[in-house]
């Protein structure tokens, strides 16, 4: 637990202490229009972190909801073997549901890539998009 | 974004008709009829023409002892039956069922049908575009506030307001948001299940199409298929039970 504390931390450090300096080296090499265009990249960036990272997470969940799910099916069926159709339905039943939340992300996340209604409204702001 | 070959739009691009992604996209230049033949609106046609097809050969000679496609359709059938009268609450089962029953037959056909019809490489699924998914929605929605208003009257509203009078400004809004969201999730759960489908064989086909790559996510396909049919019959089924319940 202390690890991944320290671990996680560092990381934090890093990005707080990495995203000034990557920043100062970009705004160095960049003219005016080139710094828009840095905005507009640190903005696809960040949406295909939050697509990727949303996904993820919501998978993580996911899993741990579906192993419960499954586990309480195969206690069920080991104790009464009579029952394994009904309870087999129930569970793919549940998993489908259980399975649904993910697939919410990953609708959030396909409209984040491919249909975002921000985006062209921002690079309009940062004059890049017509 | 590039669009997939879709051999029905095709042919009917051959005979000079406005149909496929592009022309659905420029609706405005095209007119109504780019709308009418969009690409889901197309394969949806084709998935009735199916369905369609199937009832008459399958009822042409309807005889007492079943067999070849009369066998299926009638096990089909019986099956949704038992189904629909196990979901829906006994004392009001001979009531709803001439209705309900019918509807529930529709839709387990031709989602099913729009579901497998995406695995055949060329076509595409009809529910995985939104429009369709919530059109199916709205359909059970109306419905099942239809058969509440008719089972209770204007009692069906004290449903809205909860078991205690003192708690109405707390569930009134929680109810109403039930409602609502019920709207989202039936339809985003079709919807996303059968889209991400899509996106996947797509990817893979493109990835690695020539080793046979997209044939398992293919298997994968007919599961989710069969499942999310059963999945929207059911929650149908158990919306329509809830709105004619007697709340004690």
């Amino acid at each position: 637990m202390r690890k991944l504390f320290l671990l996680f931390s560092a990381a934090l450090l890093g990005l707080l202490l990495g995203s000034p300096a990557f920043a100062e080296e970009a705004a160095k090499a960049a003219t005016a229009i080139g710094d828009r265009m840095v905005a507009g990249f640190g903005l696809y960036s960040a949406i295909v972190l939050a697509a990727g990272i949303g996904v993820g997470i919501a998978a993580l969940g996911c899993g741990i909801g579906m192993g419960q799910a499954t586990r309480g099916a195969c206690e069920g069926i080991a104790r009464n073997p009579e029952l394994s159709g009904k309870l087999t339905v129930t569970m793919i039943l549940g998993i489908a549901l259980i399975e649904t939340l993910v697939i919410y992300t990953l609708v959030i996340a396909l409209i984040l890539l491919y249909a975002n209604p921000v985006v062209p409204k921002f690079l309009q702001f940062i004059g890049l998009g017509g | 974004m590039e669009h997939p070959i879709l051999f029905l739009t095709l042919i009917l691009e051959k005979f000079g008709l406005p149909s496929g992604f592009h022309y659905y996209e420029h609706a405005d230049k095209y007119g109504v009829l780019a709308v009418l033949l969009a690409p889901h609106m197309v394969h949806s046609y084709f998935v009735i023409l199916l369905i369609l097809l199937l009832a008459i050969f399958g009822t042409r000679k309807s005889e007492f002892i079943p067999s070849g496609a009369q066998n299926l359709l009638e096990i089909a059938i019986e099956s949704i039956y038992n189904f629909c009268k196990q979901n829906l609450p006994h004392d009001k089962v001979d009531e709803l069922m001439p209705t309900v029953f019918p509807l529930i037959t529709a839709y387990a056909f031709y989602i099913l049908f729009c579901n497998l019809f995406g695995l055949i490489p060329g076509f595409m699924s009809p529910t995985s575009n939104i429009n369709v998914t919530l059109g199916l929605t709205l359909i059970t929605i109306v419905y099942y506030h239809y058969l509440g208003l008719k089972c209770k009257g204007l009692a069906y509203f004290k449903d809205f307001l909860g078991p205690i009078p003192l708690l109405i400004p707390l569930m009134l809004p929680a109810e109403i948001f039930s409602h609502v969201g019920r709207i989202i999730s039936l339809s985003f759960r079709l919807f996303g299940n059968l889209l991400s489908k899509e996106i996947l064989l797509g990817i893979l086909t493109m990835l690695g199409g020539k080793f046979f790559a997209p044939l398992p996510v293919m298997i994968l396909g007919v599961a989710v298929g069969f499942i999310q049919t059963f999945i929207f019959l059911l929650l149908s089924l158990v919306y329509f039970a809830g709105a004619v319940e007697e709340h004690h």
